[in-house]
Order: structure tokens, then sequence, then C-alpha cells
């Protein structure tokens, strides 16, 4: 981190190798798409490249990455919901073009594509919340101030979550 | 183990791998990082003595930095942005190229679209067009400068009719069938590319400029039978452009000799027509379709091609009991020596006659067309809400004579095959 303050972008490379398959799981998981995932990923290093001299990691870099690859989620998360009100005609496309379960980029074992898509049926808040906690370590307070809500309304969601996880995945893995 | 427990393990042993093209793309934006600012630090400490020349030096750099930092390595677009940002203006102008790898050449136009109904071409060769689709008539006025010539066309019957355009074709690529091509420089400015291959007649390039999330050039070749055979380019984007309202007007200016053409749209005979009819008429097999017992109404019009061509065409209409409204449509050249691009489509129904049905690659724009013609020329058929299920197969009978048929609404498989076997060769 201190030959990147210094000025030494490459540092960012090293960086990079070291926590992007975390990183691309977050955000694959939280958007249920990986060429969405990538991009906030993405977005997420040219923000740093951008802030290179000026950037003050006071916690873990893993946690700081973690937060902001969510944060870059969140953003695509709503921008997609927005498009996604436009009418679209989907005749003038093939269908085989327009079907392509987000799923099948991913490549999980079953065990995992059944976690996968409980999850996604999770609402949002819940699932960044369930996903920060369990994956990235991240604690309720900080995950409270990522959300911008209180602390109880933090633990509210990861109880309702975790408690439609469980009805959802419905005894096949637990 | 508690669930919760259990959980924690099975979400910490999730593990997506990040793809080559991501790794590639990051490698692209340190590359670029590292390129520009730190160049002149090495420079400066060698040479720069006197605290003066340090501070100017220092604000060259906080410039080139400030610079940098406003021009910025470029933040991914997603395609969703481009889209949004594409809804967002209605009105553009963009320069028109097409190159065709034989045949006529098409002038370079630049084109001002008010919107989908309403648009100014102006040629490089100083030709003007207006066309104007907004109402039931539609008009186009020509115009020649040099030899003051304007050609009013009245359109009769033709419009209110929205022309899709290749922006209008473009704000339908979904984000995960488009492409990331990555980056290009041009005129100083970093652009980011999109691929998008719908079928495989229409292939996609489109270049954005990643401050605005608009697009700067969009390539669409057409390719038939492997080879691009057409090739047209946009660029010189101007999005909501300034342009009045006048300058889309169809009168023709003072001073200019006027000539009008009528093109009449509206149905020819809209009753009456027989299967025999058509018979008479066709330079191939015409069709004659045995009622089913869920047909509430069936009507068959003579028509010019809703497409916008002067042909002439057949349009029985079918009003179904669940209130659907079906369109077979048989025509001259129907067949399958002047159709070759239908085997290329996608075969979904094969009878034990022989009797194919495929899609077509445009069928939600064909059958809007030729649904709205039918209801307006049939009114007994009219009062139907374009639906947004409609769709076009195209029927190839045995011996290559061809008829399409568009529906407004979903139908099943049993259906449609009960409709293309009640098919009778007129004899």
């Amino acid at each position: 981190m201190m030959r990147f303050n210094r000025g030494d972008a490459t540092a960012l490379r090293d960086i990079y190798g070291l926590y992007k398959d975390d990183l691309v799981t977050l955000a694959s998981a939280l958007l249920h798409d990986k060429t969405s995932a990538e991009d906030a990923v993405h977005d997420v290093f040219a923000k740093l490249l951008d802030r290179q001299k000026v950037l003050k990691i006071s916690q873990s870099l893993r946690q700081y990455l973690m937060t902001a690859v969510a944060n870059a989620a969140r953003q695509r998360y709503r921008l997609g919901k927005k498009t996604a009100e436009v009418p679209l005609d989907s005749e003038s496309i093939p269908e085989s073009q327009t079907q392509s379960p987000p799923e099948s980029a991913m490549l999980l074992d079953e065990q995992q594509q059944h976690l996968s898509s409980a999850l996604s049926a999770l609402p949002y808040e819940q699932r960044e919340v369930i996903l920060l906690r369990h994956f990235s370590d991240l604690k309720f307070k900080t995950i409270a101030s990522l959300q911008d809500v209180s602390l109880n309304t933090v633990q509210g969601r990861y109880r309702y979550g975790l408690d439609k996880l469980r009805s959802l995945l419905n005894g096949e893995l637990l | 183990m508690s669930p919760t427990d259990k959980i924690d393990n099975l979400i910490k042993q999730f593990k997506i791998t990040a793809s080559p093209e991501l790794d590639r793309r990051i490698d692209a934006l340190i590359e670029q990082s590292a390129e520009q600012p730190d160049r002149p630090l090495t420079i400066w400490s060698k040479i720069m003595k006197s605290n003066i020349t340090k501070s100017a030096a220092a604000a060259v750099i906080v410039i080139g930095v400030f610079i940098f930092l406003t021009q910025g390595n470029g933040a991914s677009v997603a395609w969703a942005e481009v889209v949004e940002q594409l809804n967002l203006h209605e009105k553009y102008k963009c320069r028109q190229q097409v190159v065709r790898s034989e045949g006529v050449q098409v002038p370079t136009k630049n084109i001002y679209h008010w919107n989908l109904s309403l648009r100014r071409q102006e040629g490089e060769d100083g030709n003007i067009q207006i066309i104007d689709m907004r109402n039931e008539d539609a008009v186009t006025l020509e115009l020649y400068p040099e030899q003051k010539k304007a050609i009013v066309t009245k359109l009769l019957g033709f419009g209110p009719k929205k022309d899709p355009d290749i922006i209008d074709m473009v704000k339908r690529f979904e984000q995960e069938s488009t492409e990331r091509l990555g980056t290009k420089k041009q005129d100083g400015k970093v652009l980011q590319g999109f691929h998008h291959q719908p079928n495989e007649h229409n292939d996609f390039t489109v270049w954005v400029d990643p401050k605005t999330k608009l697009p700067v050039e969009i390539e669409l070749k057409h390719i038939f039978d492997g080879q691009v055979r057409q090739t047209i380019f946009m660029d010189e984007f101007e999005f909501d452009f300034t342009l009045p309202m006048s300058a889309f007007s169809t009168e023709a200016p003072e001073g200019y000799t006027v000539e009008t053409l009528i093109n009449d749209y509206r149905p020819v005979e809209p009753l009456g027509i027989s299967f025999k009819d058509i018979q008479k008429e066709l330079n191939h097999a015409a069709f004659a379709i045995e009622t089913l017992p869920w047909f509430e109404k069936i009507q068959t019009i003579k028509h010019t091609n809703p497409l916008g061509s002067k042909d002439l065409v057949y349009m029985t209409g079918i009003k179904t009991n669940d209130g659907n409204v079906i369109v077979l449509v048989q025509g001259n050249y129907f067949d399958m020596n002047r159709m070759v691009w239908i085997p290329r489509q996608d075969l979904v129904l094969e009878t034990p006659e022989g009797i194919k049905l495929y899609t077509h690659p445009n069928g939600s724009i064909y059958a809007q067309y030729f649904l709205e013609a039918f209801m307006k020329a049939v009114p007994e058929f009219g009062g139907q809400i374009i639906s947004e299920e409609r769709f076009t197969r195209m029927i190839v009978m045995p011996e290559g004579v061809v008829l399409s048929l568009s529906a407004n609404n979903e139908m099943s498989t049993e259906q449609i095959q009960a409709l293309i076997e009640s098919l009778v060769n007129i004899e």
C-alpha cells in the first residue's frame, strides 16, 4: 500500500492479484451477474488510481476493497433496476440471444448454485448484509455506516435475511 | 454445527474467479496511468534547482494532474448506462455513411432525427429529404437546391408510423449479451467499445465517450452468406441538436418548382376478395385457409405492402375466439427463390407434410405493420391493442411458396400447426 501511495501504480497490480477473486465473488453474489460484477470491480480500481496520491486507508486493505466493491455494486444494482423499467421489444432480438441465465456464467458447483439462487431471492439490502458479514467479515457497525442505516436496522436485515435463506434452502444444504 | 455456522461456511467457500478479460482491463488501466503523471518528477529532481523554478514546475504538474484527473482513467461505462443516456435524448443528429460491397453506393448523409416519425436527411450533394410519418397520410419532401426543384410525395394511409432507426436498435441491446471491446483513442479522446450481434445478419460495434456515456461511433455490418454486404457507419453525433422545427416542414420553400406524387397505401379493395381471386393474380401457387372451430371471423383483403414497397399483397385476417388476431400474407415473389435468408432462421416447426415454420429476424416490427394495416382496413378486427407478445413466422410450403404469419398474441404449437395444416393449395 505504501508503494501505491508513493505513486507506484504497478503496486495496484499486486493488490488486484491478491484480492481479485474475492472482489469478483462478492460483486457476483450481490448482482447475480458476472459481467456487471467485473464492471463494478473495474470501477473500484479506476477510482483507486484516480485517488492514488490522496488515498488514506485506515482499515484493513481487504475490508476497504470489499466496502468499495459493495458500494460500486449497489450503484450498478440501482442503475440496472432503473433501465429494466424501459420496455424492451425482445422479439426483434432472437430469444436465444437474450436468455442467458446469470448462473451459467458463474460455473458454481451444485451446492453453491443452490446458495447463489437462494441469495438472489433475498431483497438486495438483506443479501448485502449477509454477504458483507459472512463473506467479507465486516462488523455490523461498518455495514450500518455503509448502508447509511442504524445498527438495529442492519441486525434486523441480517436476521430476516438469514431466516429467509434457511427456509429457501429448505434443508437441502443445512 | 448450527445452521448459521453452516451458512457462514458455505458463503466462505463461495469462489468466482476473475476473468482474463478483467485482468486485461485492469492491466490496461494501470499501464495507462503509469505512462502519465510521474515522468516529469525524475526530470524535476535532476534539473530543477531554485525554489522559483520548483514552484513553477509544481504549478505545471498540478495543472497536469488536474487535466489527468478531469480526463480521468475513465471508470468503465456499463452498457446499461449508455442505454439510460440514450433514453434521455430522443433528438439526435449523426453523419451516416453506407459502404456496399457491390451495387449502387448510397451518398453520405447528415441525418437529424426529431423522433422515430420525423427526420431530415441532408446529402453531401446538397439535396435534402424530410420524412414525416406522424399523421395518417405520411409526407416526404425532396429538395434539389441546384435545380430549385421540390418533390412532395403523399403516402396516403401509410402513417402514423414509427420507423425504428439504428439508435432504437442499439437501445435494445441487453447488458448480458453486449461484449466489451476495451478502449481506443480518437481525436485525443479515449473511447470505450461494445460489440453486439443480435443475429447472424447484424453485427454492431458501438464506441462510447465515457464522459457523456453516449455513442461517438456506430458501425453496423449487414452479413449475408457469411459475407459483409453492407456496412453503415454513423459518427459526428450531436444529441439534442438545436435545429428548429421549421427545418422539418414538408412545405416546399418559395421559388421552388413543386412536383406532387401520390402513393395510395389505403386498402385497394378491403372487402370481397376470394381465394380464387388471389390465385389468378399470384405468379405462384396460392393458398386458401379452411375454417377451424376456433375462428370467430376470417376476412381477406388486397393491400399495398404495409412494409412500404409498392407491391400488392393479400392479407387474410383471422379473429380467434380467445381474442387473438392473426394475419396471413401472400404475395408475388413470396417464394424461396427470392427469400433465400429464410433457411438461416430458426426452424420452429415442421409438419409431417413437410411444411416448415421459421422465425423472422425483425418479427415484431413486421407483425406490428401487418396487424396495424389489417385492423385499419377492416374495422371489425380493430380495437385490439398491439401486444408485446406479437410475433411473425415464415411458413414455407413443400413446393417453396412462402406465406407469412403474424399474430398479436402468443399461439400454442397445436394452434399454429392446425392453422398451417389447414392451408389448401388452390387449384
